[in-house]
């Protein structure tokens, strides 16, 4: 298997673990919609949480948060609602996006951030 | 009715918006309806933030409904508002009774001082309902009689007193309204200037508009200043109106009961000095309401502004429009106008030449008419003192204020007696008509007016003038009947009765 | 007359014209050498010539005579003699008013940008002449000259205003009721055209004549390089005697006059001694009852009285000086204050500052 993938499934899992770590009950893991997929799909602090994952390792240009742009966003968004209307889902949800970084000496290190379309969802 | 409701300002007046607040599921987003986006983005995070240094998170979609949604509203003021809609909406508190909020929101939780405090406590009376402000805003709420208010530190009392776990301070109302303050400056300050004084006296009593003439240092600065505190104090209904227009512009109180006095520069822009601007805040003729407006070397004015004046000067209120609306302040003055007798100032002093030429003087002259001096009653040259002068008017100082504010009572009681049934509070608000009838003249008087205003060639609004002031003289005195001595104190300030070059 | 329109001429020529035996005839058509015979420049030649082909002295005198202008020309019997004695009398002068007065007539002159101190003594010694029947003379300008004109119609007096405009203008434009008084009993006097407006390089001409019509000049107040110093060197010029009012050393605004006395002309200290001697009687010394008989019957309360003796003896005063003095109440003093400037008894001789007008204390 090509090394990326690799790191995306060992990121994936060790997000599920973390997460978990942090109080948030995971629900489902890669959820295939039509239009797209959901990485973890959690409930936290009364909200359901879609919480996409990233990795990569430090040396790279781009920090793994900042590779998921406006239009990715867009596809998260179309397909987290898709989801919530298939479950029935009527209450408050949210996107996080969990940042893995692999260090040079090899330790991963996650990052959440919160509920990142704040400000940016037209009301 | 809905229970939470927030102020928005027109003009001095507050009116009450009610707060909706749905909240569905969804991604997080706060709409706003009913105020203007910009406002919008800054009332989300301030609101948002303080929520949640109270540890509750807003999740979903919350729709925040702004009624009515068509006028004009200020971000700010409704903070607090929106911040208790919200909370109410998410069930952390329960906003039982209707009431008035008001405040805006640090990122702390900390509610800030806003203006439009005094309206609101205003609207808070009229509807019977509590009202909740910033503690900033507690000192001018507690000269507003008649109401339940209380004072918000921090949202966090607020939710606190609203879940009944504890009790917010209550705004007691204070009785601290001084009625005569220390006077600044004395009558007794100012050296020597009798006439001036006088004239003053006059003023005070029958609210007659002033223009005083004088050499640069001759104190006419002095003089107007005193005007404030030889008028009466400020009745309770007139003390509301100018607490109301001072706290819709945010300005600190003043508990006093004496007259506001405003100078205004004569490079002073139109909308500092009648109202405007973007949010359509009062000007400093509104902040001069009920008080005395001064304008220092009236002949630099310029025409433009002058021209705006006139209609407040009739009128007593002034309109300050937008394309968004047009609201009405109160603006109702006592006018002193101040100006040397020529271009460079010493025409006709005992020891500066003047430098002048004579078409200068000419010009100059042209410019002491118009709309605005056609409403002053009283012409009062002001001389400027020599040294010799100065000296020897030392231990001569004449009454202090308070005598002098004494009779002015006297004499304002004996107008409202008399003009109260027509619907008139002073001599100089009489118009032509009544004046011919009413003024109480004698016969004697009859003659000697006419007599004196052929000699002087004085106009129609020149004898309206005279018999006004001679009327006000008369109160002073406490005659009935004018007569002679007053009339003839009256033409020592008759338009032009003074200037050496009307001759 | 159409000599006097074409400028610089003076009745001189008509005795050069008798003596060279040039004769009107002779002038209009352009004849060289009677122009050369009276000694005439070119640019006048031409005016000369075109202006008698015309019509304008007929049409002048129907202007005249429609404004109301009188014309006396050098030979009327009605030609001020005085006038006849100076150097170069004008040819005719325009008259409006009344017939010139009679009797002495004395110049008060002065600058323009006058202080009140010198429109004050400008003033009350026009109304002491006008007492003694001295008719006062001067130019009609801003400042000294309409002081002294005031002066002396406020008790009543006769004046004469010597005008460097056309006598149908009124310059300065303020001045246009106080010629309409003058002329009540007066009469303004021009040696220009009607219409003629007022050209800086007219007013020195025309002092000429306010020396010539008087007995004597009095400069009150003038700078060194003034139309009023011009008048006095006229003055002195005619053999008339000239009088200056001393002014502070230190004021620029005097220094023309205060020269005039160091170079010889009478300190004029004491106007009530001056106007004794103009008129040859006696005045008599300030007193109410004078002042009442002569200002036509006002009578004045006892503070009205007051107050004026106080204003007399004092020159100006403010409101509490008098006060001060007269031992009344502001309100008091302003009360006479009112009625005694509506009778023209006192003036504003500046902000806040009174003084008597018509005293002789």
């Amino acid at each position: 298997m090509p090394r990326h993938l690799d790191l995306g499934a060992a990121g994936e899992d060790l997000a599920v673990r973390e997460l978990s770590r942090l109080g948030y009950r995971v629900m489902g893991t890669n959820i295939r919609m039509r239009m797209g997929e959901l990485d973890i799909v959690a409930e936290e602090g009364g909200e359901i949480v879609v919480v996409e994952v990233r990795t990569r390792t430090l040396g790279r240009m781009l920090p793994p948060e900042a590779t998921v742009g406006p239009s990715k966003i867009r596809k998260l968004v179309r397909t987290g609602t898709a989801y919530m209307d298939s479950i029935g889902w009527e209450g408050p949800w949210r996107i996080d996006i969990a940042a893995i970084t692999l260090g040079t000496d090899g330790k991963p290190a996650l990052e959440v951030f919160r509920d990142i379309t704040v400000g940016l969802i037209k009301p | 009715m809905n229970a939470v409701l927030g102020v928005t300002l027109q003009g001095i007046q507050a009116l009450r918006v009610e707060v909706e607040v749905e909240i569905t599921g969804g991604l997080f987003v706060i709409s706003v309806v009913g105020l203007p986006d910009a406002s919008v983005r800054e009332a989300r995070e301030r609101v948002r933030a303080a929520l949640r240094s109270l540890g509750i998170s807003v999740k979903g979609r919350v729709a925040v409904n702004l009624a009515p949604a068509d006028s004009p509203k200020e971000g700010a003021l409704l903070d607090l508002p929106i911040a208790v809609g919200i909370a109410h909406s998410m069930g952390e508190i329960h906003v039982t009774r209707p009431s008035l909020f008001m405040g805006e929101l640090a990122l702390d939780g900390r509610v800030r001082r806003v203006r439009g405090a005094v309206p609101a406590a205003i609207l808070a009376r009229d509807m019977g309902l509590p009202l909740f402000v910033p503690a900033g805003n507690a000192r001018e709420v507690s000269l507003v009689k008649g109401i339940e208010a209380y004072k918000v530190e921090h949202i966090r009392g607020l939710f606190e007193h609203l879940r009944g776990s504890a009790m917010l301070q209550a705004i007691e109302p204070s009785e601290e309204s001084v009625e005569y303050p220390e006077p600044d400056p004395d009558l007794s300050d100012i050296k020597g200037q009798a006439a001036a004084k006088r004239a003053l006296e006059i003023a005070a009593a029958g609210h007659h508009n002033v223009l005083l003439t004088g050499s640069p240092g001759s104190g006419k600065t002095l003089l107007a200043r005193s005007l404030k505190d030889i008028l009466p104090p400020l009745s309770d209904d007139e003390m509301m109106e100018v607490l109301m227009v001072r706290s819709t512009v945010g300005l600190s109180l003043d508990s006093s009961r004496r007259r506001p006095f405003r100078a205004i520069h004569h490079t002073a822009s139109t909308i500092s000095v009648c109202g405007g601007g973007t949010n359509l805040r009062p000007g400093e003729i509104s902040l001069a309401h009920r008080g005395v407006l001064f304008l220092d070397e009236f002949t630099e004015f310029r025409r433009d502004l002058l021209e705006s004046l006139r209609q407040p000067l009739e009128d007593g209120c002034i309109s300050v429009s937008r394309a968004s609306g047009s609201v009405t302040y109160p603006a109702r003055v006592l006018l002193v106008a101040a100006c040397n007798p020529c271009q460079c100032g010493y025409l006709g002093d005992p020891v500066e030449p003047c430098r002048c030429s004579p078409s200068a003087v000419d010009r100059y002259r042209r410019k002491m008419s118009g709309p605005i001096l056609d409403r002053v009653d009283l012409y009062v040259t002001v001389p400027r003192l020599t040294p010799e002068e100065l000296v020897q008017a030392e231990g001569q100082e004449g009454e202090g204020s308070p005598e002098v504010l004494k009779r002015v009572i006297r004499a304002r009681e004996r107008q409202w007696e008399r003009w109260g049934p027509l619907g008139f509070q002073c001599n100089a608000e009489l118009p032509e008509k009544a004046l011919k009838k009413q003024v109480g003249i004698n016969a004697e008087g009859r003659r000697f007016l006419k007599e004196m205003a052929g000699r002087v060639r004085l106009s129609g609004r020149g004898i309206s003038r005279v018999m006004k002031v001679a009327r006000t003289i008369a109160d002073l005195a406490g005659d009935v009947d004018i007569s002679t001595v007053h009339l003839a104190e009256a033409l020592a300030f008759r338009e032009g009765g003074d200037l050496p070059w009307n001759r | 007359m159409l000599l006097n329109a074409c400028g610089s001429f003076d009745a001189r020529i008509l005795d050069l014209m008798e003596e060279r035996g040039v004769s009107l005839e002779d002038l209009s058509s352009g004849s060289r050498s009677a122009m050369d015979l009276l000694g005439i420049v070119d640019t006048a030649r031409e005016r000369i010539v075109e202006l008698f082909s015309s019509e304008w002295p007929e049409e002048e005198m129907e202007r005249c005579e429609k404004k109301g202008v009188k014309v006396i020309f050098f030979s009327d019997p009605e030609y001020p003699q005085a006038l006849r004695g100076i150097n170069d009398p004008p040819l005719l002068l325009y008259s409006r008013g009344r017939t010139l007065p009679s009797g002495e007539k004395v110049a008060v002159v002065g600058t323009r940008k006058c202080t009140s101190y010198g429109s004050g003594c400008a003033s009350t010694l026009a109304s002491a002449l006008a007492g003694a029947g001295v008719t006062v003379v001067s130019g009609g300008a801003r400042g000294i000259d309409c002081a002294a004109h005031r002066g002396c119609l406020d008790p009543g007096g006769k004046t004469v205003a010597v005008v460097g405009t056309g006598v149908d203008i009124a310059y300065p434009a303020s001045h246009a009721s106080l010629y309409r008084e003058i002329m009540e009993e007066g009469v303004i006097l021009g040696e220009y055209p009607l219409g003629t407006s007022p050209r800086p390089w007219n007013f020195p001409r025309r002092n000429r004549i306010i020396a010539g019509l008087s007995s004597r000049c009095v400069v009150v107040e003038a700078p060194e390089k003034s139309g009023a110093i011009t008048t006095a060197r006229c003055a002195l010029e005619a053999g008339r005697e000239v009088w200056a009012v001393p002014g502070r050393i230190t004021d620029r605004v005097c220094r023309g006059s205060n020269a005039l006395i160091s170079d010889g002309a009478s300190p004029l200290v004491d106007i009530v001694a001056f106007a004794s001697l103009v008129s040859g009687r006696q005045m008599d010394l300030f007193s109410p009852e004078t002042a009442k008989s002569e200002m036509s019957g006002f009578s004045l309360t006892p503070e009205e009285r007051e107050v004026l003796r106080l204003l007399a003896d004092h020159g100006d005063m403010t409101v509490d000086n008098i006060a001060t003095e007269g031992k009344m109440s502001a309100a008091a003093v302003l009360r006479v204050i009112g009625v005694l400037s509506a009778y023209g008894l006192v003036f504003a001789s500046g902000p806040g500052r009174w003084s008597a007008a018509a005293s002789r204390g």
